[in-house]
Order: structure tokens, then sequence, then C-alpha cells
């Protein structure tokens, strides 16, 4: 346990209660979405971190972009959901929202019971273009109308953007030169929450049963494996579905599995018929599996690279198992231990606990290197959240630049 | 608002979750099957597996289900749940064919009309036998369908068996036509621009056209023919036809959700209207009850209650049982004969949806 993390709170949105996305830049500058999910009348503000101040700098709030005001009595555009994807071509960052925030006056919101309402209804998830060179709004589109954004990935060489819409879980494709969405059809019934794009232009996501889930832009046909993701033995392989998603050399993707008894694995997709799975294990501690867990608890997210290619997630560590019930008040006894990973030798390391000066810090979903080559973990937790900085030992200017970019949320 | 909605404004609700999961079905269980035998086969390819037909065969006590999909393939499935069965198996299809128009069970023979870029086509073979236990060991006959007639150019839209059970009356773009095993031929019949066919609970044969046209088939020696008993007013597009259960006659659904009862004497009643349109599919069950999906992308479960003379959204469909998956566009639906509906999901991937009515809500209460 030896590096320092710091945490770097919304203080500038109190009212923020989910850091969901959190990306580099093309910029190589750290960005994260302030999300809203769970007030009503609300909005996603984008924050960026500023290291010459050490704070945060609030960029744009998407509500004000797409002129889709929080109280017009609508579901708000209350969040970006693994959603930001660099370009680094044009320094343009892609950001798509999500829904889910209640309308004004309302306790919570479902998409499905309020989809024929046209007076509640989301309006639909928004595709802003920010241009992190002028720090100005591009342009701006509705990207799936009447749905959220999942998850985002760039096919930058193809201009094309893919994503997963949220209720119907269709598979969307974006034409950047058109401007243009098409559906490709329905995946199933749960979000994947990861989506990205290989050195084929080969889209990658998953489904429900556990099964990958391919489309191949060339013959414009989605394909499903023959085969089940890793998954622990007392599951099916239900809700196997991808988490998060890292990559060094797009040559093999490191994926963290989205259920209870997160699963690790790392996926070769140009080898076989339909890629090459390699089984990593669990990606948190054993525990008792007759109890459903809390997804809140047993947890694992924020794949990320260093800049000499050693990878990092962050798993929650919990002491009490009977105490991981108490969701209301997250005050349950647990941790975020940042472990790293040799993709060599696949050896694993704690190296550091994510520490909130006001409340634990368990869940982390995204987290992304910086320019300098620190590390920058999102956390969804005590509000207002916000999210880590890990100051890395090997830290050089530049040094965090184009290894790869990260095209997807 | 619509006042039957629990909880949907602020405040109003005993707890604020009721918003999420009262939006699905609120009375009666829907369960939902993937098309193959769960555990032991893959399902049809999701891109091939939009439920587009149904049809059910009553053989002394057990029932087959028939089914057609559409998409890049067009397959024929059949389905068994009495028994030691619960399985769905592909019959396959004719490799060529992307849609499937109707589905129809003769004495000998399952058959479908497909559709594909040479025109209609009708596959047959034979019944397969009830497999032995699906639980311990099965057997499973799964020789394919052959191609038994074509209609070159022109599309079929709907087929009937015929009232001995000895081939299919269809409808094609081209007018009606019959099918039988004997000689495979192709026989054209009055030349009618029909998109539904519908038998009723009586044995009637009702045909329906786009125009909002119904018309009595009688099936002679002579051949077909079509006797007109009435024409709607609106707008009927593709519209949705089901039988009106052992009383006679056939509901039929308008563009704009507007459902009517016609009888065979062609007295027509105009039963209401749907909170959502279009209505994709519908089905009775034996005491009067009409349920039916309307509205698109996420569609709604709704039931016309002959008592209340009013229809009642029930929510978007949901299957938790064994399967977990949403419900959100249907095509196709048939009552078996306990009165529980199977509804064809014409979605990527569809599966079949079994509804199991309240019983609280039903004719008891009429009573």
């Amino acid at each position: 346990m030896s590096y320092e993390s710091k945490f770097y709170r919304f203080d500038g949105y109190p009212v923020s209660d989910s850091c969901w996305s959190l990306s580099a830049g093309p910029d190589g500058r750290i960005y994260a979405a302030a999300c809203c999910e769970c007030s009503p009348g609300k909005s996603v503000k984008v924050v960026r971190y500023n290291e010459a101040t050490d704070s945060l700098d609030y960029l744009f709030d998407v509500a004000e972009v797409m002129d889709d005001p929080p109280d017009s009595g609508r579901a708000t555009q209350c969040k970006i959901h693994y959603s930001f994807a660099a370009s680094p071509g044009d320094g343009i960052l892609y950001c798509a929202s999500h829904l889910s925030g209640p309308p004004i006056g309302f306790k919570m919101y479902s998409p499905w019971r309020y989809w024929h309402d046209a007076k509640h209804g989301f309006r639909g998830a928004a595709l802003i273009a920010f241009d992190t060179g002028t720090d100005r709004i591009a342009w701006t589109d509705t990207f799936i109308p009447r749905e959220g954004c999942r998850c985002l990935a760039l096919d930058s060489e193809r201009n094309m953007l893919y994503a997963i819409s949220y209720p119907r879980d269709h598979l969307i494709e974006y034409s950047l030169r058109e401007r243009k969405t098409r559906d490709l059809g329905r995946l199933g019934s749960v979000n994947s929450q990861a989506i990205f794009v290989d050195r084929r232009h080969m889209v990658w996501t998953s489904n429900d049963d556990g099964r990958l889930v391919r489309f191949d832009p060339f013959r414009d046909v989605v394909e499903e494996s023959p085969y089940i993701l890793p998954h622990p033995e007392f599951q099916t392989g239900w809700h196997s579905v991808f988490y998060d998603v890292a990559s060094r050399d797009l040559e093999s993707f490191f994926i963290v599995t989205w259920n209870t008894a997160p699963r690790l694995y790392r996926l070769w997709p140009e080898e076989g018929a339909f890629g090459r799975i390699e089984d990593l294990g669990p990606a948190t501690q054993d525990r008792n599996t007759a109890i459903p867990y809390s997804m809140f608890v047993d947890h694992a997210g924020g794949l990320v690279f260093d800049a000499d290619g050693m990878l990092y997630y962050v798993k929650s560590r919990w002491k009490d198992e009977r105490d991981q019930t108490d969701m209301p008040e997250r005050q349950f006894d647990a941790e975020g231990v940042v472990v790293r990973i040799n993709p060599e030798t696949l050896a694993r390391d704690e190296v550091a606990i994510l520490k909130r000066p006001d409340a634990i810090a368990q869940y982390c979903p995204r987290a992304a290197m910086d320019g300098n080559g620190d590390l920058f973990f999102g956390n969804v937790g005590k509000i207002p959240v916000g999210f880590f900085k890990v100051t890395m030992p090997n830290r050089a200017a530049g040094i965090g630049i184009g290894k790869p970019v990260r095209t997807w949320g | 608002m619509k006042k039957n909605r629990p909880g949907v404004e602020s405040g109003k609700e005993s707890f604020p979750l009721e918003i999420h999961h009262a939006a699905f079905v609120r009375e009666g269980i829907m369960v939902a099957m993937p098309l193959g035998f769960p555990g032991a086969t893959t399902a049809i390819d999701p891109n091939d597996g939009r439920i587009t037909a149904l049809a059910l065969r009553r053989d002394d006590w057990y029932e087959t289900i028939y089914g057609g999909t559409s998409g890049k393939r067009a397959h024929v499935f059949l389905g068994w749940l009495r028994g030691v069965t619960g399985v769905i198996v592909d019959l396959g299809g004719d490799g060529e064919s992307t849609g499937t128009a109707g589905v129809a069970s003769t004495r000998d023979l399952v058959v479908a009309a497909v559709n594909g870029p040479k025109g209609g086509r009708i596959l047959s073979r034979q019944h397969p036998p009830i497999s032995y236990d699906c639980i311990q060991e099965w057997t499973m006959d799964v020789h394919p369908l052959k191609v038994a007639g074509e209609v070159p150019g022109a599309r079929i839209e709907a087929i009937e068996a015929n009232a001995a059970g000895t081939g299919v009356i269809g409808a094609s773009t081209a007018g009606l036509f019959t099918w039988s095993p004997k000689g495979k031929k192709i026989e054209p019949g009055p030349d009618l621009a029909v998109i539904r066919l519908v038998r009723d609970g009586t044995g009637a044969l009702f045909a329906v056209s786009d125009d909002g046209g119904v018309w009595l088939i009688s099936e002679g020696k002579t051949g077909v023919r079509a006797k007109k008993l009435a024409r709607l007013s609106g707008d009927f597009g593709r519209a949705t036809a089901c039988d009106a259960g052992p009383d006679g006659g056939i509901f039929l659904a308008a563009v704009d959700g507007t459902v009517f009862h016609v009888g065979r004497s062609g007295r027509v009643r105009k039963l209401g209207r749907t909170h959502l349109k279009p209505i994709t599919c519908l089905a009775a069950v034996p005491d009067g009850r009409l349920f039916g999906f309307c509205g698109n992308e996420i569609s709604n479960l709704f039931v016309y209650e002959p008592w209340k003379g009013k229809f009642r959204d029930l929510g978007v469909a949901l299957s938790v049982l064994n399967r977990r998956r949403y419900g959100y566009e249907f095509s196709c639906a048939v009552t078996n004969r306990d009165g529980h509906v199977l509804f064809g999901e014409g979605d990527r991937g569809g599966h079949l949806w079994i509804l199991f009515p309240s019983l609280a809500t039903g004719r008891d209460k009429w009573r």
C-alpha cells in the first residue's frame, strides 16, 4: 500500500450523486460527469481536473447546452453514463447523456411507465461534441430519441459512434459524417455497460446470457458468440455483461463483468472465429453465495493502464456480509482497494485504498490516466460525490499521452 | 394520466419504487420462453427471431404450438408445453425466405406460408410426434420442411387450415388461393386483397381486407367463395384480427386502436379504443375477455372486459420466472384451450410469451 490518493469532491455542484463517467480527453486532461440521477429536476455537469490549481473546473451543463431545461416537467438530462469518447484526431470529446433523473416534483422516473407520456417522458439522449482545444461546444444532436445512452464508443477511422440504448437495449450506430442514427436492433434486457471497437473495426459488447455480441460493419450483421463468458460456478452466466474494459494495445482487452461476484477476463478479439477468452478469475473476495448481494457492495470497476503498461482496477472489500443491505445511508463497512495486475504474469497486488474524508468509497465505475501518468478513479457514494487522484511514482509530463487514447466510455 | 395507473403522480404512490414496478404487468403472470430447448440447445438466431405467426394443433390431451419467424431467414418452429416437455424446436425453413406470413395445422401436416425474394412459398411436413420425456431422455424428429407450392412474384399474407383439415386456404397479393398436399398445387380463388384470415369458434372463416372489408369465406367442392359481410370505417392498414371464441365472430382492430366485433351475420359492434395505438395483436379468452398489445416501441398489454365494456392498460410485458426479459414488441397471439394467451414477440431475439390471465378479474365478477 504505497500510493497516495486524494479525493476531489464536486462541491461546486453539491447535489451531484454519482460520477459514472470519467475519462481522459484527447488533450490528456481528466473529464468527469457530475451526475444527478436521484434528485428531481436536476441535470449533469461536465467537470475537468485543473492541474495548475489542483481543483475542478465546471465546464458546461448538458441541459443548458441542449436547451432541455431540468424543470420542464420531463425526465432530465441527468447523467453521462460511460459515454465519454475521446477523438484523438480532432481534439473532440464526445459526450452522450443518459436518463433516470426524475422530472421536477417526482420521486422517481420509470422510462417504461412514461414511454408514451409526451409531458413527462425523456426527450432523448443528447450527443455533444466538446472541442477540448477551444473549450467550446462544436455541435450537438439528439442521439437516441426517447432513450438514454448507456455506453459509447468511437470508431475514429470510420467516423462512427456506437452505443447501447436504455431501456430498450438496442445497439445504435451514429454516422458522424451524416449526423444520423441507425438502430441495429435489440440485444436483450440487461444493458451491457461497455462497448468498444477493435483494430479491425469490429464493435464488441455482450448480452444478458453472458455471450459476446459483435457487430461487423462490413457485413452489416450483429452476431452473438456461441459460448458463454466466464462466470462463477454458482451462477449461469446470466447478467455477466461487460462492466468495464481497458486495453493498452487494442490487441487484447481486459474486461470485468457487471454482476455480483464479478469476473475478470481477457478477450483476444482477433483470434478464433469469435475471439479467444482467457479467464482471470474472481475480481472480488470469496463470500457466502447464498446471499443475494447488493450490486453496490460486491463490485469491481475502474480498469485503467498506467504509463508502464500495468493494469489497475478497484475492487470493493467489505468486512461484514450482514451489513451489506444498508443502502440508504451507504454506511456499511467497506473500502475501495486499488489492485495492480501485471499483464504478463497476471500477478496481482494491492497498491492503494481510496479514502474519502467523509465516507467510504468502495464503488468505482471508471478510471483514467492523465497526460502526466497519474491515475483518476470516479466515485459513486455519499453526496456530493467526486473522484480520486492517485499520484504515480513514475509520473512525468506527457508520459500518459497516447498510450493509447481510450475511445470508449 | 390514466386513473388506473397507480402512483403515477408524485406524492401519491405508496412508495417511490411503485412507479417502477407498477409499470409492468399488473394482472396475471407472463412468462417468456426462448426459441429453443432451455439448457439443451441454442435458441433460433436472434437475427431470425421475430415471431410473426402462431397457430395451434389440438390433439386429444396435448397441444402443439406452431410458429413462424421473420428476419434474415424465416424459421418454422413448434412448441410443446404439456407433458414432460417445455421445449421449442426449430423446424428450419427453406433457407431463402425472410418472412413467415402464417402457419397452419392440417390433419396430417404443419403448413407454413413464407415470403422471400422469389415470392411466396408453401412449406410443409408431417406433424412431428411428441417427444419422449424432456427431463429424462428425449427423442426429436427434426426432418426439414419441404417446399410444397409457390406463388411466384406475389406475397402471401395469411393462411388458415381448410374446414376439412386436408389443406389450407391462403391470401396473397394475387388473391385468395387453396393448397392441398395432393398435387402440391396452388389453385387460385377470388381476386380479393385480403390480409387476414381468421376462423372463429364456430368454424366460420372470415377474411379481412386492408380497407376494412370483412368477408365470409365458404369452402365448397367447387372452390372458395367470398361473401361480403361488412365494410368498417377507418384506416385498417395491416389490420389485426382474432377469433371471438365459442360465441363466434371476429374482433378487428383499426390503426387508431378502435376495436370492432363483426358477427357471422355481418353485425358490427364498436367496442371502444385502446389507450395507445396501433394494436399489434389480439386474442380472446373463453370468458369473453380480450387481451392484446398496443403502442409502438414499448407496447402495453391491455384487456377488454365485456362486462364493463371498457379497455384497461395492464402495463409493459415482463417475464421474471426463469427467463428474465422485458417484452416490447408483439405481433401475433393465439389462445390455448385453458385460456392462456400465447404471444409472439416480434422483436430481435423474440420469445414465445405466455400470459396466465388473472382469475380474480375474470368472468365470476361478471356473474
